[in-house]
This record gives structure tokens, sequence and C-alpha cells, in this order.
């Protein structure tokens, strides 16, 4: 009997050279983009700590305006800083779902990874006109 | 000490227990922050929604490389849980959140207490040949070598309830681990550590989801969700390091533990208001 994604998968016996699963796509691409926003919004945070608590003044602005944003992170200020990581940290998922699509491409499981980030891209459409 | 130096140790314990047992850490850093240190619980539930994100994507990265995350599964699911990440952080700001704190404490004392009944049995691998719904897959546990074969079944009732996790997800600033996790191990017949992994995969864009919504509305708060975050990115990577040599009962008491401490608290909540 054929599963959900509609293909059997009875022979899942061993890894992939690259310790994927069975299912056979890579995870390099994914678990790089996933690495590397963490990585840049990490450098964002502690940047922005840094100016806190060396007592830097902050200036919040509305987080949608760019100018604000750019102008506050050259003062610097850490609310510009800790800005530019908290967009990093929402948009690296979406990132890693491109990347899953593109390891997956030609597969059933591109459809689900491009289904999650139509249902990302509602929201932020929802957020954008609230 | 300063409220950000504060939040930020706080987040690195929240961070590592979170990656552990796949729930995000969340369920500690929001009482944290409203409870001792004053902060607006709306401006909690954000910055710790940032923080989920952070150990989804800190910790995801090597659970996907060690093969143990079923992606597939957790594709599946999000479609799902992602979706209720949307409509749980619209639903955040008219839903009397005292008594979504009740009906979500009960749930978990219930969730608990299951855990608690199946302790002395684990999932036994299934038949290759087995004849039912779902996908089979499997994985090399850490601990011993071992090749772990499972099916993945009741596809659509584990859908329904991520769709259920997610709306928790938006609402209360948790990662819906602790509704995914003991969803996937109980009722779909996937094993606690795929369950705890894959769970930590999905956490990332389930709480993107939701965090677009805050983030619009103006209660983020980016001076304070950073620290949080980034103490849970530090926390998370050592939680993920140290997962492969926690066995799977000791992921599941630990798992147990933390939903009892996160019902009573949202008891109190209830409560208190």
């Amino acid at each position: 009997m054929k599963g959900m994604l509609g293909r059997d998968d009875a022979t899942a016996t061993s890894t992939t050279p690259d310790g994927s699963r069975p299912s056979g796509a890579s995870t390099r691409a994914t678990s790089a983009a996933l690495t590397i926003g963490s990585l840049i919004s990490a450098g964002c945070f502690l940047v922005a700590i840094a100016l806190e608590v060396v007592g830097r003044p902050t200036t919040a602005a509305s987080v949608l305006d760019l100018t604000a944003v750019i102008r506050s992170m050259t003062v610097p200020e850490p609310w510009g800083w800790a800005t530019l990581g908290v967009v990093i940290v929402i948009v690296t998922p979406a990132v890693g779902l491109l990347a899953t699509v593109l390891e997956y491409r030609g597969r059933r499981e591109a459809w689900l990874a491009l289904g999650v980030l139509g249902i990302l891209a509602v929201s932020l459409g929802v957020a954008l006109l609230r | 000490m300063s409220l950000v130096v504060i939040a930020f140790l706080v987040s690195i314990a929240a961070g590592g227990f979170g990656a552990l047992v796949g729930i995000g850490g969340g369920l500690i850093i929001v009482p944290v922050l409203t409870v001792l240190l004053g902060v607006p619980i709306k401006t909690a539930i954000a910055a710790s929604l940032i923080g989920v994100i952070a150990t989804s994507m800190s910790a995801s990265a090597h659970y996907l490389d060690s093969g143990i995350a079923d992606r597939r599964l957790g594709l599946l699911l999000l479609l799902a849980t992602a979706a209720g990440g949307i409509t749980g952080g619209l639903l955040g700001s008219v839903i009397d959140g005292r008594v979504l704190a009740l009906l979500f404490g009960t749930l978990l004392v219930f969730v608990a207490v299951q855990m608690i009944r199946q302790r002395a049995a684990l999932p036994a691998p299934v038949p290759h040949d087995d004849p039912e719904g779902g996908f089979v897959s499997s994985y090399i546990e850490p601990s011993d070598g071992s090749e772990v074969s499972y099916r993945a079944r009741r596809l659509q009732a584990g859908a329904a309830v991520s769709f259920a996790a997610g709306n928790v997800s938006g609402l209360l600033g948790v990662g819906g681990g602790v509704i995914n996790v003991p969803t996937m191990n109980l009722a779909m017949g996937v094993p606690i550590r795929v369950a705890t992994t894959t769970s930590t995969f999905m956490l990332g864009p389930t709480a993107a989801a939701s965090a677009l919504l805050y983030f619009s509305a103006g209660v983020l708060d980016p001076v304070l969700a950073g620290p949080v975050a980034l103490g849970v990115f530090i926390g998370a990577r050592i939680g993920a390091r140290m997962s492969s040599r926690v066995s799977q009962g000791a992921l599941r008491v630990a798992f147990i533990a933390v939903a009892l401490i996160f019902a009573m608290q949202m008891f109190f909540r209830a409560i208190t208001g």
C-alpha cells in the first residue's frame, strides 16, 4: 500500500555518504543555510549586546523603515544591529526551505517545502497589510 | 546586572534544554521575562519566538546532517504547523490568555501522564512489509550504532494536531514541541529521538510565521529579542552536541518533567492573570 506521499519505502537500510537519510536527499545546502544564518545573526546580536553594555543610546524606530535601521547601525546603536539580527533570524528558515527545494528537486518533498514557503509568504502578506 | 545580561544568561540555559528535548525553551523564557523581569507578556512572547527560531536554526543543521531528523515527515507536518502559527499569531490579540493557559496546562498534564504510562514500552520496529498507511523510514541510533526502522502512521491526525501546535506556538511564544513530540512518538509511532529532532527542525518555520505578525504589530523589541536569541543559540549548540550522548529513556523522562513544570506555570497564569 502506498503511503501519503505516494511512494513505498520498504528498503530504508543505510545512510548515504554525507550522513543523510535513506530517502537520499543531501542536507548540506539546508544545513549550510541554517548555519550561516545563525552565525550572521549571532554576530549582529553580539554587536548589539556590546553596544548596550557600553551604554550606547538607542533610538528605536519602525522596523519597516530600512533607512532608520541602516542609520542606527552606522551611528552605531544597539537597536539597528539587533533589528538586522532579528530580520536575519526570521528570514533564515525560509532560505533553508529554498535550499531544501533544491535538494529535493524533482521529488514530491520539494513541493512540500514549496508549500511551507507559500505559507510563510501568506504570513508576510498578512503582516504587511496589518 | 542589566535586563539584557539577565535575559542573555537565562536564555543560554533555556536554549540548551530546548535543543535537547525539542521544545524550544520558550516555556522557560516567557515566564521569566514576564514574572521576574516585568516585561509585557506580548513582548516576552515575541522575544521568545525569535529564540525559538534561533534554537531550531542552530540545532537543525546538526540533526539534519546526522540523519536523525526526519525531514520528509517534518515538511509534511510543517504545512499544518506553519499555518497554525499564522492563526495563532493573529488570535493572540483577541483570545483571553487566561483561558488558553488553563486549557494548555490541562493538555500538558494529560500528555505527561500518557508518556509516563508509556515509559516502559518504547516503540517497536515495524516490519517493512507492514501494510499500513504512512511511510517507512529508518535512522542509525547514535548510542549503539543500530539501525532503527519505524513507520510514521496516522499522518492526517498528526497534521491536525500539528495545526493546533502551531496555534499554541503563535499564542504562547513556545515552539510547539510540547505537542509535536508526544504526537509523533505516541500517536504516529515515531521513535522519541526522531520525534525530538524532527520537532526541532519544524520549530523554525513555525515560529517565523508567527514572529512576522508580532514584528509588524510593533510588539517585538529587537534589543530584548537579540540577547534572548543569542543566548538560546549558544545553549542550543551545547544541547545539540549532547543529544547523541543521552539515552532515549533519559530524553523521555526529561520531557515528562518539563511538560509538568510547564503545566503548573500555565495554571498559575490562568489563576493570576
